[in-house]
């Protein structure tokens, strides 16, 4: 997956008394789009908080440009990693535009509010997740996909190089699916390392360049997209056929079937190369 | 729905100044008001050392120390809340539900009765009400936590079931002191500015600055928090540290507020979620909700001092018929 530019060197991770992370060794290049494929309860949320820094692991690290991540100074981390969950829930009234200027407080010294400068960011990132209009509404009151929009603009407001986004088009309409789509592929094309937990293989398929397969915790196979998203592999992850193939559009589609049987009958070979 | 918000510096800087003329207003009613009435003028002529010594006496030693009490309690206690609110993103965390007040009342009245406080009282029993804060808070932290987290439904559960532990310690220490001494404890139990001196004004003064200056401090990071823990971690908040220094805020300033007024709920818990309707950043609500929380205690001793004039009724009950519906109908919409 070309050179690492971050890193995740023999990482486990226990629940209480259950590992969800075994010996996870994975590398991260710039200018890449990965997607972190695999069931439920597979690891993928968990890979991402330990790149983020949120859990630590109970062996193993996190290397950033060959240096460990808890070894870097907290604010340049906060600075250079953009981490968006999976799930948010506001408990208090806030418009749009005033949550997504928080996503500049890694970029705030001393005591300094956010200034010009902070918010000119903030509404570059509100119009780029097309959110601009909702930026004086209530964030409780907007819907999942709306909310979802916000919260990604509040991390491109920051203006990290690594981007952590937790299933970040799961509740948003197809056009919006895109265009996320769109604004992983222009962080990825402008040297950035996006990395996206998704069950969306469609969306896979179209803006990213790497895979990683996970099962149970482990990694059962990573690399460049086209190697890894086989017939075979999904079937050993997800215990369904795929059928990969390009549309007359000119973009790579997965068919997924419950039958594996059928999915094998009418099989291509995996994505054009 | 979301408020219109003060977004320019220019229109805080108004809502302020308003909010301040509104404390000096109350201030110089509060000081006017009581059983001998008098004019502005006279207020006026007494706070410069003129006019009849025994009207500068009242206004000088009795009126504007309780004034300035009144203030300082309801600012503190409405930071306390706004504070715990945003720490625990719970809009009803208040140190008066959460068991705070509780405790430390416990600690004021244990240190009296055991006679550890002496002559330097007034600056003591803060110290004593924040040993008492601190383990009530512990208390209803130990109880409301759930697999690896704060409950938000069992922090108030944990804070109520502190309440009555603390209410039964309290009965208890009533219980074996003199009649006198329970009567004046009773008293300042539920909530009363009426023991207010120069020494109780500098010593809430003082813990009070200290609480705000760590809840300032803290300020940026429970910006942070208002996206979640998570998340703030990621942003550069060392969360830990957070929630350690701004519990310890938080529980300065109620604890220094119980010990010289006793305990007053709601005021931490209504006046924030005005405050941020208006405000969103959490150093604009830390300066708000002090300044609203002063202008909301200074006229609820008013209506308890004027209510069944010349009798003087509970501070603490003035608070709670007006808070007690209103929590109802907050619990009932965001919990």
């Amino acid at each position: 997956m070309g050179a690492a530019f971050l890193e995740l060197r023999g990482v486990s991770v226990d629940y209480e008394t259950s590992r969800v992370l075994d010996s996870v060794e994975l590398g991260f290049a710039r200018g890449r789009v990965t997607v972190l494929l695999g069931e439920n309860g597979s690891g993928k949320s968990t890979i991402l908080k330990v790149l983020a820094g949120i859990l630590r692991p109970k062996k193993g690290g996190v290397f950033l440009e060959g240096k460990p991540l808890e070894k870097l100074p907290r604010h340049e981390v906060a600075q250079r990693i953009g981490y968006l969950p999976q799930a948010f829930e506001p408990f208090f009234p806030a418009r749009a535009r005033e949550v997504v200027v928080l996503g500049r407080i890694p970029h705030l010294r001393g005591f300094a509010s956010a200034g010009p400068e902070d918010y000119r960011a903030a509404d570059e990132a509100l119009e780029e997740a097309d959110v601009l209009p909702l930026s004086c509404r209530n964030i409780q009151q907007l819907s999942g996909g709306e909310r979802q929009r916000v919260l990604l603009a509040r991390v491109l407001a920051g203006k990290p190089e690594i981007f952590l986004l937790d299933e970040p088009t799961s509740n948003l309409d197809p056009r919006h699916r895109l265009k996320v789509a769109s604004i992983m592929r222009r962080r990825a094309e402008a040297g950035g390392t996006v990395i996206v937990p998704t069950h969306e293989l469609d969306l896979a398929v179209q803006a990213a360049d790497d895979a990683v397969l996970l099962k149970s915790g482990r990694v059962l196979c990573a690399g460049p997209l086209k190697t890894i998203l086989t017939p075979a592999n999904l079937e050993a992850v997800f215990g369904v056929g795929a059928r990969l193939f390009t549309g007359p559009e000119g973009l790579a589609h997965v068919s997924l079937f419950l039958d594996t049987q059928k999915a094998r009958g009418e099989q291509e070979p995996g994505l054009p190369r | 729905m979301v408020g219109p918000g003060l977004a320019s510096g220019r229109a805080r800087a108004a809502a302020s100044g308003v909010l301040l003329c509104s404390v000096a207003l109350l201030v110089l009613t509060a000081v006017a008001h009581g059983t001998v009435p008098l004019s502005p003028s006279e207020v006026l002529d007494a706070l410069l050392g003129k006019g009849d010594p025994v009207t500068a006496a009242i206004v000088r030693d009795l009126r504007l120390p309780r004034a300035l009490l009144g203030v300082l309690v309801g600012g503190a206690l409405a930071a306390a809340g706004a504070s715990l609110q945003s720490l625990l993103q719970n809009p009803l965390a208040d140190p008066f539900l959460l068991g705070v007040s509780g405790g430390a009342a416990c600690g004021t009245l244990l240190a009296s009765v055991l006679g550890v406080l002496g002559t330097a009282g007034a600056f003591l029993s803060p110290l004593a009400a924040l040993a008492g804060a601190l383990l009530a808070v512990v208390v209803v932290g130990l109880g409301a936590y759930s697999q690896g987290t704060l409950d938000r439904g069992r922090l108030l559960l944990s804070g109520a079931i502190v309440n009555s532990l603390a209410s039964a310690v309290i009965l208890l220490l009533l219980s074996i002191g003199s009649p006198d001494t329970t009567r004046g404890f009773v008293f300042w139990m539920l909530g009363s500015l009426s023991s207010a001196s120069w020494e109780s004004v500098s010593s809430l003064a003082l813990y009070g600055g200290a609480g705000c200056t760590l809840l300032i401090f803290f300020s940026r990071a429970l910006d942070a928090f208002t996206l979640g823990e998570e998340t703030a971690h990621t942003l550069g908040i060392q969360v830990e540290q957070t929630k350690r220094c701004v519990y310890l805020g938080a529980s300065i300033l109620a604890a220094a507020a119980v010990a010289h007024a006793g305990i007053i709920g709601f005021v931490g818990l209504l006046v924030p979620q005005g405050v941020r309707l208006v405000v969103r950043d959490q150093r604009s609500v830390l300066v708000f909700s002090f300044l609203s929380g002063a202008v909301l205690l200074l006229s609820a001793d008013l209506i308890a001092r004027w209510l069944f004039s010349p009798n003087e009724i509970s501070i603490g009950a003035v608070t709670a018929l007006v808070g007690a519906p209103a929590f109802l109908y907050l619990m009932r919409r965001k919990v």
